[in-house]
């Protein structure tokens, strides 16, 4: 057994559903189909691509994604055939030249992608069983590797922008990234992500927003950002997840589909009362992002290091030294927009 | 004819191994340069490195066959640094043959060194191992299966 017989086996299952909804996306102008028997799953997985969706229309679609559960196919799915998967999803034995594999063998959900049909396969025993994360960033590996032929690039990051020009907030997790962008938004910039956003790669490097959904630590939130309890969308289970906004419904004028990248911003909890703003080298603006990022999406490492050694050497990068005062958290931000990017 | 033989290869050996231990950068690693500093990164292991200062100047003389030439050549461009130079750079050169950034072969066909221009001013040398990721990689749990061959702990 090949990858290729294998994925051609589960697409032949999933042809043969008698019927299914589709959802079209359009993500940095390019169209998707998203395609599932299962109204649960659409439940589950729709809601964080929401602002992506569009009216139908007649064009063909770049990518297509099947996402099911096991109780919509005829025949049972067999696991992956093939030993030495690791503990991100990737298996280094496998020739995956065509077909891609994502799978953890601790959890019963697989991904699959072909890039010569340009279609990605989810499949999950049970949505009982569908990780509470993996709806906060639906179909991340597929949009990876799909990636793969693009001039495109996902990036674990947030972005936040100012009349169409954007900064990317990178760092492993800790570091402040999410709490800075939703600081930001919080004083009216707008949202571009806060944990993985779409990088354009061309003459002008874009950001696009690719999740709608915010995600707070519970000690975080109490802290600093109480206010929004209402609008939690997981209250049942945020206390021992994250807490999940719709950041789209919460902020809608603060919320754009894309900006231009004009610089990396390497956020610190620096323990020092005010913020302040250091030039940074590209080598640490990759290391900020590229490690994390290439952990979280495996396969195609080569090409997506390269793709994110351009993004770093393109832009200017500077450290961002958090300190306490939340107000002059905010104002001296204000002040580096307009010295560093809109005037520049 | 069994001593002729061993008289005759041995030495062939030993002359081979003395002249072509070869130190070169590992082909599998992705090494580029931003700024002067360079980042190489082990995109298999999740391990990336920098390095920085005169041992920039030092990779960028890989492949060579004697560490020592191209140390000494490095020592004595800045004679009042030449003993600190000769001890980081020789200590720098164990690190990334400790973290296979070079390697050493003592098979492969002897390669002309790369001529390269010598820095004007002397940085001091550092290396950097950035091995975050690392941890998570090796994550690797044991698992039963069912029939089908799905984890059989979720159920």
């Amino acid at each position: 057994m090949n990858t290729t017989l294998y994925f051609d086996e589960v697409l032949l299952l999933i042809e043969a559903l008698p019927s299914f909804h589709t959802d079209e996306l359009l993500l940095a102008n390019r169209k998707i189909n998203l395609c599932t028997p299962s109204m649960e799953l659409r439940r589950l997985f729709l809601p964080s691509l929401q602002h992506l969706v569009v009216n139908k229309t007649d064009n063909q679609s770049e990518l297509t994604i099947w996402y099911v559960e096991e109780k919509d196919l005829k025949q049972k799915l067999k696991a992956p055939p093939w030993t030495g998967f690791n503990g991100q999803g990737y298996n280094a034995s496998l020739n995956q030249e065509d077909v891609q594999i994502f799978f953890q063998p601790w959890q019963k959900q697989l991904f699959l992608y072909s890039k010569s049909k340009k279609t990605g396969i989810y499949w999950v025993s049970d949505s009982h069983f569908v990780p509470w994360w993996e709806c906060t960033f639906s179909f991340r590996i597929i949009f990876h590797l799909w990636t793969q032929d693009l001039p495109a690039q996902l990036v674990h990051s947030g972005a936040m922008a100012k009349n169409g020009e954007a900064v990317l907030i990178t760092g492993k997790s800790g570091s402040g990234k999410s709490t800075s962008c939703l600081n930001l938004l919080r004083a009216g910039y707008n949202y571009l992500g806060d944990d993985y956003v779409w990088v354009e790669l061309s003459d002008t490097i874009k950001v696009y927003t690719l999740y709608q959904t915010g995600k707070i630590e519970t000690e975080n939130l109490e802290e600093r950002f109480s206010d929004w309890k209402p609008f939690i969308i997981n209250k049942q289970d945020y206390l021992h997840q994250k807490a999940i906004f719709d950041i789209k419904n919460l902020y809608p004028k603060s919320f754009v589909s894309s900006a231009v990248l004009k610089a990396i911003l390497l956020p610190t909890v620096a323990y020092q009362e005010y913020t302040s703003f250091e030039t940074a080298s590209q080598i640490k603006a990759l290391m900020a992002m590229a490690p994390t990022t290439l952990h979280h999406l495996p396969h195609n490492r080569t090409n997506s290091y390269n793709k994110m050694i351009m993004i770093s050497s393109k832009l200017s990068s500077f450290d961002w030294l958090l300190g306490r005062d939340f107000n002059q958290f905010i104002s001296s931000f204000d002040v580096f927009i307009s010295n560093e990017i809109t005037n520049n | 004819m069994k001593f002729l033989i061993f008289f005759l290869v041995l030495p062939s050996i030993l002359f081979k191994h003395q002249l072509f231990i070869m130190y070169y950068l590992n082909p599998r690693l992705a090494a580029e340069i931003f700024d002067g500093e360079y980042i190489i990164a082990n995109l298999d292991t999740g391990l990336y490195f920098s390095v920085q200062g005169l041992a920039v100047s030092m990779i960028n003389f890989l492949p060579f066959e004697t560490k020592d030439q191209v140390i000494d050549l490095l020592a004595n461009t800045f004679p009042e640094n030449s003993e600190t130079i000769q001890k980081e750079l020789t200590s720098i050169l164990e690190e990334l043959i400790e973290n296979e950034i070079v390697l050493k072969d003592d098979l492969k066909t002897l390669v002309e060194s790369k001529s390269n221009t010598l820095p004007i001013k002397y940085v001091a040398s550092r290396f950097n191992k950035y091995a975050d990721m690392q941890d998570l990689l090796l994550l690797d749990p044991i698992h039963d299966v069912d029939e089908d061959g799905w984890n059989i702990k979720n159920e």
